[in-house]
């Protein structure tokens, strides 16, 4: 089964809108949309017009149902509707026309309900024509059972209605009413019943005795029956009670997760500041090492930029080869130079040489002092480099530190948003809460035991009531008919309540396999996933590898796989193909749980034939769909929708994406 | 899943007893059909039921 299109009037913003998915594309459907674009007012249109119901309540406001552009631009006493039409395609070529209408007159500023229509034009295979259908809403829940309906037209955000133990009943009368066991359940009742009174009526037949026991068996099934009723509403109550418990440990759970995060964050805070001083420390070091080392350094370089400029010079022969003092001092010694002129002592050519001399003496006598220098420099130049490097690696670490702190905090903003609200007082009121929750479901489950007790010495007491008639000696014939009668009914009563048990775990073992295959095949982290299963109150339990029950401990990305494979399941246990339509489907995720999802999504609803492929309609946020989830969904080659709101009259507009 | 010829088959496997697994498949077919309208209507057919089985039943 599938949806060929949805027409909408005047509901709410959809003033005139279609949504054909006519065709092969139409199997695959995303429809994405910013908030409040009227993603959710798709959802609620298609559960209006099949239930008329709008978030799962029938008690909404009709009124709120009407457009308000239409409202406006309605005349005084004029008549407006809002419908939404449904086309659906059957097995075997069938089709139906479902369409829901209200209609209003505009009374002031403000229009009152006039009208309302449901009607169901059905087709049961291809060209034998559209015939009304006499009881739509029986058509409807007979082929879109509304039971289902929560397990398929449903929002991603609110997935843990799959889960609650409150909810276990409701699944598993809808599984048994899917099934036809509910039909054995109702056959039980009836049983019961006639039992009963065929049993009194053999009874009236023995005298005032029997007129007596008579009385008394009506006394006794009437306290059974109002006690069981009893019974039924504490075991309500008492699951409403877990799943509060349940809720409130998780609320609990969440705020002690914080609080740890928030003395986390101060032992960073704390690592944080250590860092910096080591940092704070490591520079002035650095400082006082560059004043004392500077000058040292600043006259090696210059010592070394002498001796480089004058072998520069030397190599250029801009200057004289070096200069030997001995062989001067020997050439005085003889009184002659090289070229012969006059040495001899007094001369001017000697005075002048000895002038020389005495110079290159100073020159020498500086040289050599500074030479003394060299070493000195050298070692401060090679402690200034060391100390460098240490303080660079601080400088690192303390980078690292730096961004690993920038990160921290980031978080924290995070967790001091979480955290706001939660003061101590309102954590102590919660665990109230929980403490006064576990203490009325304690008092609820004795109840429940007193309770299954009594009803148990009832039976009892209707069992020894139905012997003591039975042993009555003078029943009429008629009496003793009915006897027998009631007899046989009590027998075909046992037998069918063990078919019915029968039958019962047959299908939740059926629904359970099929949900533990489907899970599994969902994980992308399959290995810590032992079974997961069903009790007999349809309540599921997720075990991993050690044995523990861990539903509660799924990740957001694991719970809606569950959600999702719990879905399928039902379709495909039910043998039904329900059109799935979900608002925010893979809104509570992150990017790369998002993108395996849409995955799980695109490729479990696949199908085989025509008649098993899932519809599937997704109304996405364009943080959703993103460039990563839009090219893994193209291999079901979707068809895309783009939902815009026209935000001065608040009418949306639906336009078809190429490609 | 159980549809109304697999819960025939449930009973026909699980009820020993001839006659009144002759009889609760009957009652399952008539609360299936929509042939009997009407609460006492219904009744009267399934009192006519039991004691149409009960006549030849023996209590095994």
């Amino acid at each position: 089964m599938r949806i060929d299109q949805v027409q909408y009037s005047n509901f709410r913003q959809h003033r005139d809108v279609t949504l054909d998915l006519h065709g092969d594309s139409g199997y695959f459907v995303v429809i994405k949309g910013n908030n409040g674009a009227g993603k959710t007012t798709f959802l609620n249109g298609i559960t209006w017009c099949l239930y008329e119901l709008i978030d799962e309540q029938s008690d909404f406001e009709r009124e709120s149902l009407l457009s308000q552009s239409a409202i406006l631009s309605a005349e005084e006493g004029q008549e407006v509707s809002v419908t939404v039409a449904i086309d659906l395609s059957l097995r075997h070529g069938g089709a139906a026309k479902i369409s829901r209408q209200y209609s209003f007159v505009k009374s002031g500023e403000e229009v009152k309900i006039v009208n309302k229509s449901f009607e169901v034009m059905a087709m049961a295979q291809q060209g034998v024509g559209f015939q009304r259908v006499s009881e739509p809403s029986e058509w409807v829940d007979e082929n879109l059972p509304r039971r289902f309906s929560p397990y398929f037209l449903f929002d991603g955000e609110r997935l843990d209605r799959f889960f609650r133990s409150s909810d276990a009943r409701f699944i598993r009368d809808s599984v048994l009413q899917i099934a036809n066991i509910d039909v054995l359940e109702r056959m039980n009742v009836r049983l019961q019943s006639v039992s009963g009174d065929l049993l009194r009526s053999a009874a009236k037949g023995a005298g005032a005795k029997g007129e007596e026991l008579a009385q008394e068996n009506k006394t006794i099934s009437d306290a059974i029956e109002l006690e069981s009723s009893n019974l039924e509403t504490k075991l309500n109550e008492v699951q409403r009670l877990t799943d509060s418990i349940q809720h409130l440990s998780n609320k609990i759970g969440n705020v002690a997760e914080i609080a740890a995060d928030f003395e986390r964050r101060k032992d960073l805070a704390q690592s944080l500041v250590t860092a910096q001083n080591r940092l704070d420390v490591a520079e002035a070091e650095l400082t006082q090492w560059a004043v004392r080392a500077a000058p040292g350094a600043m006259a090696l370089r210059a010592y070394q930029t002498l001796g480089e400029t004058i072998d520069k010079a030397r190599h250029d022969r801009v200057l004289p080869p070096p200069f030997s003092p001995e062989a001067v001092a020997e050439l005085l010694e003889k009184g002659v130079c090289l070229c012969n002129r006059d040495l001899t002592e007094g001369s001017d050519a000697c005075r002048h040489v000895r002038e020389i001399l005495s110079k290159f003496q100073e020159v020498s006598n500086a040289g050599s002092i500074l030479s003394g220098f060299e070493p000195h420099l050298i070692s401060v130049h090679s402690e200034i480099g060391q100390s460098r490097q240490i303080a660079d690696a601080i400088l690192d670490r303390i980078k690292i530190s730096k961004t690993e702190i920038g990160s921290l905090k980031k978080k924290l903003d995070g967790l001091e948003a979480r955290l706001a609200g939660h003061s101590d007082e309102e954590i102590a009121a919660l665990h109230q809460s929980l403490r006064n929750a576990e203490e009325a479901k304690d008092i609820g489950q004795r109840a429940i035991g007193h309770l299954e007790a009594k009803v148990e010495s009832l039976q009892n007491e209707l069992a020894k009531n139905a012997r003591e008639i039975a042993a009555q000696s003078d029943l009429s014939e008629k009496s003793a008919k009915a006897l027998k009668d009631a007899r046989f009914s009590e027998a075909a009563l046992k037998a069918s309540q063990e078919v019915y048990q029968i039958l019962c775990d047959g299908v939740r073992t059926e629904v359970a396999a099929t949900l533990d295959s489907q899970f599994k095949d969902m994980l992308w982290k399959k290995n810590f996933i032992d079974k997961v299963t069903i009790d007999a109150e349809f309540k599921v339990s997720v075990i991993q590898n050690q044995g523990f029950e861990i539903l509660e401990k799924l990740s957001a990305g694991e719970r809606t796989c569950l959600a999702f494979a719990f879905s399928l399941s039902l379709s495909n246990v039910a043998g039904l193909t329900f059109p799935m339509v979900v608002d925010s489907p893979l809104g509570r995720l992150g990017p790369e749980v998002q993108e395996n999802l849409a995955g799980v999504l695109a490729m479990k609803t696949k199908g085989g034939s025509e008649d098993e492929i899932q519809q599937v309609i997704l109304l996405m946020t364009d943080t959703e769909y993103t460039q990563g989830v839009s090219e893994i969904l193209a291999i079901r080659s979707p068809r895309v929708f783009r939902i815009d709101v026209d935000v001065a009259n608040s009418e949306t507009s639906l336009t078809k994406e190429l490609g | 899943m159980s549809n109304p010829r697999m819960i025939m088959r449930g009973i026909e496997d699980s009820v020993p007893d001839p006659e009144i697994r002759s009889f609760l498949k009957e009652l399952f077919l008539e609360e299936i059909s929509n042939d009997v309208e009407g609460k006492a209507a219904y009744k009267a057919r399934f009192l006519s039921l039991v004691a149409n089985h009960s006549k030849g039943w023996n209590p095994q």
